[in-house]
């Protein structure tokens, strides 16, 4: 989430953190099967592909958007301020404010940016995923001999009823508390960063290019660790770019 | 059971695929097939930008999706929610919201059937901390939904 007013030259940078399945998958055959190293990194890769945020950034009509973007702003600014003036309890000299003014032309100008940012990224994910979809099932997305891929499908039903742990957004906090640091030294080497947390016995941090790392263990590692794991991986994935 | 043989990794040293297979031997060498996890991790999210984070679960509890979200400001407060739920069975819940001016805004919605997964993309209005109005944007990002029971 960030400050739209306040893009200049610099596109908004994100951390992205998360449990998934389809990641975590690949994670779990590795323990429960095996698979040769190379042919696993190789699908690993490709179902990382699949889970980019960016394939949802496609923007078919930059400029069409923009102006929808910028109509729906002024809109909701509008609610926005009538909300405030009626809700709060103002002095007669403050509730006869009206709304501020923008100003569009260069808000137009900022979205118009992001927006072909956005496509031009959405563009580089989409060409790493192929004809997969963020929906395509791990097995699917297995590029090598069929009957491998038979069992993955059938480690896929099983993995599914597995029970799911809920207790996850600690491991998720710590992670924010890096994102000034990482966005300082990483944001012109790479567009954003997405971590995952996967179950694996012991730590790793596995950088997959262009913009994702895996870490286990995240919750039982001490700060330090954890942080030195996290920034030497993305240094790692930076240095792919 | 899938082929359990570790051996084929190449030796061109200047490959970076290499480097990441380098790093996967430790991997496997310290790794126990007997150490299978006996849960996996429910589907969650959690995205940071400099104006704020945004988090969002699933899960598939009660026979239909439930979405919960919570938008944290880093900058000042938020009064105004405006994202899409679009979950991947086609249904979208657009929240619309006005709220109390607080720093932090968590809620839920549920769904009409069931989805695997849920994106959500819009944006929020609030003031930074100069008094400004100011407009976050979401950048789209997804959950998996699932039972974590």
């Amino acid at each position: 989430m960030f400050n739209i007013s306040k893009i200049t030259e610099q596109h908004p940078w994100s951390l992205n953190s998360c449990y998934n399945r389809n990641v975590d998958f690949c994670v779990w055959v590795l323990q429960v099967a095996g698979l040769d190293a190379q042919a696993w990194l190789t699908w690993l890769t490709l179902v990382v592909a699949t889970q980019d945020n960016r394939l949802h950034w496609h923007v078919e009509d930059v400029s069409g958007e923009v102006e929808r973007q910028l109509s729906r702003t002024v809109e909701l600014r509008q609610q926005y301020w009538s909300h405030l003036t009626q809700s709060v309890q103002l002095d007669e000299e403050v509730s006869n404010f009206t709304v501020p003014t923008f100003d569009l032309q260069r808000e137009r100008l900022q979205l118009n940016q992001y927006l072909q940012w956005n496509e031009q990224q959405y563009q580089e994910a989409a060409a790493l995923a192929g004809s997969f979809s963020t929906d395509t099932p791990p097995a699917s997305v297995w590029e090598g001999e069929p009957i491998v891929r038979e069992q993955l499908e059938l480690l896929w039903q099983e993995f599914l009823t597995i029970p799911k742990d809920t207790n996850r957004l600690e491991d998720l906090d710590v992670i924010d508390g890096f994102y000034q640091d990482l966005r300082r030294q990483f944001s012109t080497r790479i567009p954003g960063l997405k971590v995952y947390f996967v179950q694996y016995p012991t730590p790793v941090f596995i950088a997959i290019p262009p913009v994702s790392i895996l870490v286990s263990q995240a919750k039982d590692l001490p700060y330090e660790d954890l942080r030195a794991g996290i920034f030497q991986a993305t240094d790692t994935l930076a240095s792919f770019n | 059971m899938v082929i359990s043989k570790f051996t084929h990794f190449r030796s061109k040293k200047d490959s970076k695929v290499v480097k990441v297979a380098q790093r996967l031997v430790f991997i496997l060498s310290s790794f126990t097939i007997s150490l299978i996890p006996s849960a996996t991790f429910a589907g969650s999210s959690r995205q940071t930008l400099d104006g704020g984070t945004v988090i969002i679960t699933c899960n598939n509890n009660t026979g239909r999706s439930q979405a919960q979200f919570q938008l944290i400001s880093s900058v000042g407060t938020i009064g105004t929610l405006d994202f899409d739920l679009r979950f991947n069975n086609g249904e979208n819940i657009n929240v619309t919201t006005p709220t109390q001016i607080r720093r932090s805004i968590t809620g839920f919605r549920d769904a009409m059937g069931l989805a695997s997964r849920v994106t959500t993309v819009g944006q929020a209005f609030g003031f930074d901390n100069q008094g400004n109005i100011v407009r976050y944007d979401i950048p789209a990002f997804d959950t998996v939904c699932d039972n974590n029971f």
